[in-house]
């Protein structure tokens, strides 16, 4: 039965938090305020520790539109600031990585050491008249924290400690991802036309793995696939219990037996949501580090990192990468199909036409169960003072 | 002998345009391996993103018609730089490749641009594809592909 204007406006029948307004996906108010009232107060991050090995080496990386750069000092020590002269305000930093000893503006010559310290000022006696000096003036030093090789930077120096905010939500990891080093050697990036959140929502509501057919057959159709339970942290962050995933039912693919990392059975598939961007997800062999940044409401920069152990044989990494690009990657049989799903609900949104998102299913926290999408969206609202279900109403 | 090497490019190019999968695995040798690599300014290292012999690309074909694919064609512009003997009935065949996307609204774009590093097999006449490397330069290929580049 088809539905009226009216009836297609018309909020659902359903509880506040079973529904989502598209307009939090929309609205350019509620992006800038996301951007102020969640990004610069939430732990985000924003790269592994493998991409800083010696010490010297820096990142400089997007968060939300603050260029930050993150450099491993001459104690080892990994800290981040923001990528932005203390003079006038310049990029310091204009490459993605690089090792220095110091950094020096290329605008006026300022430098800084890779702790942070402003160490020269051009003709500085210009500035003594107001007793402006070099102690004064070093860079704007960022939060950081890191687990299980993961950076994890925080704008807000008031905000919670990174363990009380993370809880328990990285114990799935704790083996896979802290048993030996791992490195990076995938990254790739994909200028999305959606929302932060409409890609986010792909990681935790996993009815969609229906329109994969390499789900479809490898995960749907397996036993235990819908008993998972969800375990749900009152910061948003979500966990699923694992999955013996069949490989092998997809034509051409082998069952993953071999290199399984750490803690895992062979074929095991785990999966990890952080609050509010990044999920991380371990497929037996490979894993994938999963964030975004934010460009615009319907616009969003993917940042996609696959990871291997460090120091593995060519032999081995040979057959890990394998794995990680069946799936993943820009030639994965998976990984665009969430693009092109999340940038068709986009096109609906752009203007309105769709004018709710339905997060009501309810099975006793089992896998398809979208009460994870619930808590996080509880969790988003209580960041932003408004609800989901009618953001624009205060 | 230039010209049937860069006719086996060309065909190739036409046969991918075509999705003559088939076809294209015909132009291929037993052993061929194809690869595709970029490099990651953000890591420093070299990166491979998909690789495959060619059991694991007819498999791969095999499989397309069931996945969520960009809509609208690709269409191959490829230049053939050089050609040099590397061995007894082997060459080395280096090619400028753009790979343009038209969408359904009949909107074209530039997909992705790098270079096909080839190996031909020449025995008897018959030119087959032994390996086919393609470097991109490209590495934001929007949502992604299923298909060789």
């Amino acid at each position: 039965m088809t539905r009226t204007e009216s009836q297609w406006d018309a909020k659902p029948q359903l509880p506040d938090d079973h529904y989502v307004s598209s307009s939090i996906y929309t609205d350019p108010e509620i992006f800038k305020e996301e951007r102020t009232k969640i990004f610069s107060k939430t732990w985000k991050f924003v790269c592994h520790e493998s991409e800083l090995p010696e010490k010297g080496d820096f990142r400089a990386v997007d968060h939300t539109g603050w260029p930050l750069l993150v450099v491993r000092g001459p104690d080892s020590k990994i800290r981040t600031f923001f990528n932005s002269c203390s003079h006038r305000g310049s990029l310091l930093v204009t490459e993605p990585r690089g090792n220095a000893r110091n950094f020096t503006c290329f605008f006026h010559l300022w430098s800084y050491n890779t702790k942070g310290d402003c160490i020269s000022i051009t003709r500085d006696q210009g500035y003594q008249d107001c007793e402006l000096s070099k102690d004064k003036l070093g860079l704007r030093e960022v939060r950081t924290e890191i687990n299980l090789g993961m950076v994890f930077v925080n704008l807000d120096d008031e905000a919670e400690d990174f363990s009380t905010h993370i809880g328990d939500s990285f114990n799935d990891l704790n083996e896979p991802m802290g048993t030996k080093p791992m490195e990076v050697f995938h990254f790739h990036r994909v200028l999305m036309r959606a929302n932060w959140k409409q890609w986010h929502e792909t990681n935790m509501e996993l009815y969609h793995e229906w329109g994969h057919v390499v789900n479809r057959t490898t995960s749907v159709a397996v036993p235990g696939y819908h008993e998972r339970k969800w375990k749900i942290h009152p910061n948003g962050h979500g966990a699923l219990e694992p999955l013996k995933v069949q490989y092998s039912n997809y034509k051409g693919w082998d069952q993953r037996a071999d290199l399984t990392l750490a803690g895992l059975e062979p074929g095991e598939f785990r999966i990890v949501d952080i609050f509010p961007n990044t999920t991380i997800i371990v497929r037996a062999t490979t894993i994938r580090i999963d964030t975004s940044i934010p460009i615009a409401p319907g616009l969003t920069l993917l940042e996609q990192r696959g990871l291997g152990v460090k120091g593995e044989s060519d032999e081995d990494r040979t057959l890990r990468r394998f794995h990680h690009n069946q799936f993943w990657g820009p030639f994965g049989r998976n990984l665009s199909e969430d693009v092109i799903f999340v940038e068709a609900v986009e096109q609906a949104n752009r203007y309105g036409a769709s004018r709710y998102g339905i997060i009501a299913r309810r099975e006793e926290l089992m896998s398809q169960d979208d009460e994870i999408m619930r808590a996080y969206y509880r969790t988003w609202g209580k960041y932003m003072n408004r609800r989901a279900s009618h953001p624009l109403e205060k | 002998m230039p010209e049937p090497l860069s006719r086996l490019i060309y065909e190739t190019a036409l046969l991918l345009d075509a999705e003559d999968f088939p076809g294209f695995l015909n132009r291929c040798a037993e052993d061929f391996r194809y690869v595709i690599h970029a490099h990651s300014p953000e890591l420093g290292k070299k990166m491979i993103w998909l690789e495959h012999d060619r059991k694991g690309m007819h498999d791969m074909f095999l499989m397309l018609n069931q996945h969520v694919r960009v809509k609208g064609h690709f269409k191959r512009h490829v230049s053939v730089y050089t050609i040099d003997s590397v061995g007894p009935n082997v060459s080395r065949v280096h090619t400028s490749l753009m790979l343009i996307h038209t969408n359904p609204d009949g909107v074209s774009s530039l997909f992705a641009a790098g270079h096909y590093i080839d190996v031909i097999r020449s025995e008897e006449g018959v030119h087959s594809l032994r390996e086919r490397n393609v470097v991109l330069d490209t590495r934001d290929l929007s949502p992604g592909i299923h298909i060789p580049i």
